[in-house]
């Protein structure tokens, strides 16, 4: 157990820059996941912690060492692969074993800390086959078992669920969260899904072309995103961006577009006065446009439109609306029994107190 | 038309329907040669001298086997196979390494190495007839240079068979290389970083990972050098005409040419194809039995 630091590291590849200034301090016992989408720098981040990648500048520690030199070896960590990395030719206790085999670990203390591992992850009875004799499932659970029996001081995880089936990745979701509960180790673990890094991670690194957009607890950066990327990135559906003008009218500040004009609550933002008259972006989150049907508190009309349903996707649990309106377009969530049709208008109500507003420019969170 | 058997029948039997005619050619081709030969091998036969073939029985199998030059030859043979295939195979595993490892140039030394497997037999056989004369051979030049005594290389009973192994294992090393090296580039390259964090040095994963994902591909190829150095004739037909000084470079090919194809014992020719089939059948079922299994990953 250990915490692991990222202090100013770079990667470089040829004339691309895959990390850029990464800094990072995961505490003991953490569970951190990297995400965001391919290419942005994630992998090759957990790889420089692993050291299956050299960096080309910075520092990264694991506990108090300052690991750059160091081979992966020696660095205490156990990495779990997206594609499971098992060795073909050995069978599931040999997979396991390998690790301590080298490390010239007694016969029987293997032994013993191999079917802990594999009764840990239930797979006492997979013990003498193959790789090849295993479902996906399985295999990721040797992967896992791999790791575990060494007992190390991080566990790296890189897409270890992407490429189970959707059914078995929530379960295989919740068992491995359950495994960091019980092992009490620092785990980085990687995923382009933002769904498992809401659900995983105690604490998420949002990243975006080799620079770390924001690192924050999931529900904080879910409501509180510090940009953009982040805003459409984290959740699904994603945020919806509506270009808009800040406009004052007496005391009130609105919103306004074409085909809408909402009142930004009074003490919302902190200062908003060098963007009135200007250009911004209206961020608000699917769940928070309501079927006016289902809203509970006051609907008027600076809080409400009629817009038109282009496309609604029943979920059961939800119904996803495609609403268009003037020359905007948003995506909605809504209660499952509403009344909207494709092609008929509905009224909804915006929850103008979870609105985001972004600058146009910069595309950071006016707050 | 009738349809006969139930359509998953017919698609289970169509695999075989296809392959048929060839199986059928094969079969025949080589059926009739095969059972043509073993008559021969039952006869006393000279084409010239008696056109009309006597039956001897099994009498040229023991006229054979009781030859104590036959039984030189098979030594000779073993030897000529063994330390040409064991060289070929570890210089090749060496070769395959260190071009998977080349960041450049990868292309143009595949492609030169394939040079010696270009030259035809007899030329790359001349060449090192000439490299190798004692007087005014490159090799021995070489050795003047750095002042050790002359070799006598094809002309001394000695060294005859370890220069025709030399010259085998110049030949078809590159081919070795290339196979190995096929098999070494579609190995996964995960397993290898799962090894590293595992803690496994270079060496170790080389032996842990690398030999068991590449047995069938060693064996494969270890069964191809092994059953055409067992009929190597060519380049030592060049060098050691006659099976070289103190015949000790008379593999069984070269023994069947001289002492049955060239004074016309059509039977006893016939009877030395058929011992060096069975021998490299042996060899061929240790090959197997010892390697049984081998990178099965079921």
């Amino acid at each position: 157990m250990a915490k692991v630091v990222l202090d100013h590291v770079y990667k470089r590849f040829g004339n691309v820059l895959a990390v850029n200034d990464a800094c990072l301090e995961i505490k003991d016992k953490e569970f951190l996941v990297l995400v965001g989408p391919s290419g942005c720098g994630k992998s090759t981040t957990l790889r420089m912690v692993a050291g299956l990648e050299e960096i080309t500048s910075g520092n990264i520690y694991i506990g108090d060492t300052l690991v750059n030199d160091i081979p992966p070896k020696d660095r205490d960590i156990a990495m779990v692969f997206q594609n499971y990395a098992l060795y073909p030719h050995m069978d599931v206790y040999n997979n396991m074993a390998f690790g301590l085999k080298l490390r010239k670990f007694p016969k029987a203390e293997i032994d013993r800390l191999v079917k802990q591992a594999a009764q840990i992850l239930g797979i006492e009875n997979l013990l003498d086959r193959k790789p090849k004799a295993l479902s996906g499932g399985q295999r990721q659970r040797v992967a896992l078992g791999r790791a575990i029996v060494r007992e190390p001081k991080v566990f790296l995880m890189d897409e270890p669920l992407s490429n189970l089936d959707a059914k078995l990745r929530v379960v295989m979701r919740a068992e491995l969260s359950k495994l960091h509960m019980r092992l009490q180790t620092t785990v980085i673990y990687v995923t382009h899904d933002q769904t498992e890094a809401m659900t995983m991670g105690d604490r998420i690194v949002v990243m975006k072309d080799g620079v770390i957009q924001q690192v924050g607890a999931p529900l904080d950066i879910y409501d509180h995103p510090d940009n953009m990327f982040v805003a459409g990135f984290i959740g699904t559906p994603p945020m919806n961006f509506i270009d808009a003008v800040l406009v004052k009218e007496g005391d009130d500040l609105f919103v306004k577009g074409t085909g809408f004009k909402l009142k930004v609550p009074q003490g919302r933002f902190k200062d908003l006065t060098p963007y009135i008259d200007k250009e911004v972006v209206f961020g608000i989150r699917p769940e928070d446009i309501i079927d006016a049907d289902f809203y509970p508190g006051e609907i008027a009309d600076d809080n409400s439109i009629v817009a038109m349903v282009d496309v609604s996707e029943p979920l059961g649990s939800e119904v996803i609306l495609y609403l268009s309106f003037g020359e905007s377009m948003a995506v909605a969530k809504v209660d499952p029994h509403t009344r909207a049709k494709d092609g008929e208008d509905i009224k909804v109500v915006f929850a103008m107190h979870k609105m985001h507003l972004f600058d146009k420019e910069t595309e950071l969170v006016i707050r | 038309m009738r349809r006969v058997g139930s359509p998953k029948s017919r698609r289970a039997l169509a695999p075989y329907c296809w392959v048929m005619p060839s199986v059928i050619v094969i079969v025949g081709v080589m059926g009739y040669a095969f059972a043509k030969g073993f008559s021969i091998s039952l006869t006393k036969w000279n084409p010239f001298l008696n056109p009309t073939p006597v039956p001897v029985g099994l009498g040229n199998y023991v006229k054979l086997l009781s030859d104590p030059l036959f039984r030189h030859s098979v030594y000779v043979t073993v030897v000529f196979a063994a330390g040409s295939v064991g060289a070929e195979m570890l210089l090749g595993m060496a070769g395959a390494l260190m071009v998977q490892k080349l960041r450049f140039l990868k292309g143009l030394v595949r492609t030169s190495m394939l040079i010696p497997m270009m030259l035809a037999p007899a030329i790359a056989g001349l060449i090192w007839k000439l490299f190798m004369d004692i007087d005014f051979g490159l090799l021995n030049y070489f050795l003047s240079l750095l002042g050790l005594p002359e070799i006598g290389w094809i002309a001394d009973k000695t060294w005859v068979l370890p220069s025709v192994v030399l010259v085998d294992v110049w030949q078809w090393t590159p081919f070795v290389v290339l196979i190995l090296l096929a098999g070494l580039q579609s190995l996964p390259p995960e397993p290898y970083e799962a090894a590293e964090i595992d803690g496994a040095t270079r060496l170790q994963a080389f032996r842990y990972i690398t030999l068991p994902l590449m047995k069938r591909v060693i064996v494969i190829t270890l069964l191809f050098r092994t059953i055409f150095s067992l009929r190597a004739f060519d380049t030592i037909f060049l060098l050691a005409r006659g099976g070289g000084p103190g015949q000790n470079a008379l593999t069984l090919s070269m023994y069947l040419y001289e002492r049955a194809y060239i004074p016309f014992h059509m039977g006893m020719a016939a009877t030395a194809s058929y011992i060096i089939l069975i021998i490299t059948l042996l060899i061929t079922a240790v090959i197997l039995g010892l390697t049984h299994g081998a990178g099965s990953t079921e």
